[in-house]
Formats: C-alpha cells, sequence, structure tokens
C-alpha cells in the first residue's frame, strides 16, 4: 500500500514534544486514524489532549472521516483560549 | 489574508496600536465606536502571573476573525471591524486583544464588540501559557473545537462514507 508524508505541526499544549512531527501513514488514512498515529509518535500520556483537539490545514478543521490521499501538512489544534 | 474594506483583522508579533484601531473603523456616517482591549493581568487562580506567551496559528487564526467579523456584520449592519490579537510573549499590562467597532449607534457597536471577543475565546486558534513568579509555567485549558453531529457532516469531505 501507498505511503504518504503527513507533517503534523503541533501548538498550545503540545508544544512541550516539539514543534511538528512527520508520521507515515497508508494513503487513504482517516482523520481518526492520523490522530492515533500521533498519540504512538508521541506517547501515550499524549493521548487525552490528543483526543480533546482537531486536525487542520491551512484553511479549515477536518472531520475526524476526511481521507488523507498524498503528502500534506496539517496542524493539531488543542482546546483554545485566546482573548 | 483577505480583507473587507470595512473589516481588518490580523495575528501581530508587534505591539497592538489603539489609534490604529479606532482610525481604521471611524466612518462618519456611524455614531458610535466600542473598543475591547485584553490585557494580561498579574494573577490567576491564586497564583502570581509575571507574563503569558500566546501561541496561535496564524492562518487560520486570521480566517476565524475574519468570519467572526463577517458574521457580527450580518446581525448588526453597518459596522465596522479592526481586530488585532498578539503572538509571542507579552508582560503584565502588556495588550493580547485589540477589538474596536463602529455603528450607527451604541447599541450595536457595545453588542457587536461583546460578540467578537466571546467568539474569539471559543473558536480562534490561540493558546495561552501563562508563566508564574516562581519561574514555572503552564498551559491553560480551553475550549475543544472537535466537531458534533451536523457540524462535522457539513465540511466532510464526502469520501469517508461516515455519515451516509
Amino acid at each position: 500500500m501507498k505511503q504518504v508524508t503527513v507533517n503534523v505541526r503541533l501548538y498550545g499544549g503540545f508544544r512541550k514534544y516539539k514543534d511538528s512531527v512527520d508520521l507515515s501513514i497508508p494513503a487513504g488514512t482517516p482523520v481518526s486514524a492520523v490522530k492515533e498515529s500521533l498519540c504512538q509518535a508521541l506517547g501515550p500520556q499524549s493521548r487525552d489532549l490528543i483526543m480533546d483537539s482537531v486536525v487542520a490545514n491551512d484553511q479549515t478543521i477536518l472531520p475526524q472521516g476526511y481521507v488523507i490521499e498524498g503528502d500534506m501538512r496539517l496542524s493539531i489544534l488543542p482546546p483554545v483560549c485566546g482573548g | 489574508m483577505d480583507q473587507a474594506c470595512d473589516i481588518k483583522v490580523s495575528v501581530s508579533t508587534e505591539a497592538l496600536d489603539a489609534n490604529n484601531a479606532c482610525g481604521f473603523v471611524t466612518d462618519p456616517a456611524n455614531g458610535a465606536i466600542d473598543m475591547f482591549i485584553g490585557v494580561v493581568r498579574d494573577n490567576h487562580l491564586g497564583q502570581t502571573v509575571t507574563g503569558i506567551t500566546y501561541d496561535v496559528h496564524e492562518t487560520l487564526a486570521e480566517r476565524e476573525l475574519m468570519c467572526i467579523c463577517r458574521e457580527a456584520q450580518g446581525i448588526w449592519p453597518k459596522t465596522r471591524y479592526f481586530v488585532s490579537h498578539y503572538h509571542g510573549y507579552l508582560p503584565v499590562g502588556g495588550v493580547s486583544v485589540l477589538i474596536a467597532v463602529s455603528a450607527p449607534h451604541r447599541e450595536e457597536s457595545f453588542e457587536a464588540c461583546r460578540y467578537v471577543i466571546e467568539e474569539i475565546k471559543k473558536r480562534a486558534p490561540v493558546w495561552k501559557k501563562e508563566h508564574y513568579v516562581g519561574g514555572e509555567s503552564e498551559w491553560l485549558p480551553g475550549h475543544s473545537l472537535v466537531m458534533q453531529g451536523e457540524e462535522e457532516q457539513a465540511v466532510c469531505c464526502g469520501k469517508c462514507g461516515a455519515h451516509g
């Protein structure tokens, strides 16, 4: 199966791990599985924050079922507190 | 960033300037300007705060700020908006967010300005790391952007079959 590389930029509480992480995942992977892959990359202590977070591209937040077909850059957005 | 002639939004690493905000929303047809200035305070939940680092997804934040202003303009017509959020470290007293709204009358300017700041707190991709007097620091909890039901379906890619 074709593998694609997803660069995930980390924000807020994820910054303690690093600023971004590259994930190698099968083409056709949904966003929900990207979150699982990210959890494996960052460690089990990151799971609760990942599950409370959303994945976005530079245009919008992506639904859990959004399918990743090729290499791309995404962001993981934890709960927000601007202002 | 797409800017409307009567809405200006930005994420800035420079000090936010209230005069710029007021000047942009000034309009001879509008008799009221309301301004909200968010400032770093020196305490939170009993701890002495020395400053806050603001982390921001700049592209998405500017999109969301514009979206919020357009929504407000749909509710309160003939209003003008200037919204800027700071990105980076601010000491106590630093200005983190600046919102100016002008409207034909004061009531709309108050209501629209309140709407914008409340929506920013719930929706803008901005995160705060508080720094305390002892040298510790902590990312603050916030509002989850996780989508539910119809909201998720509205932006579904159409390929996943999850909502069929």
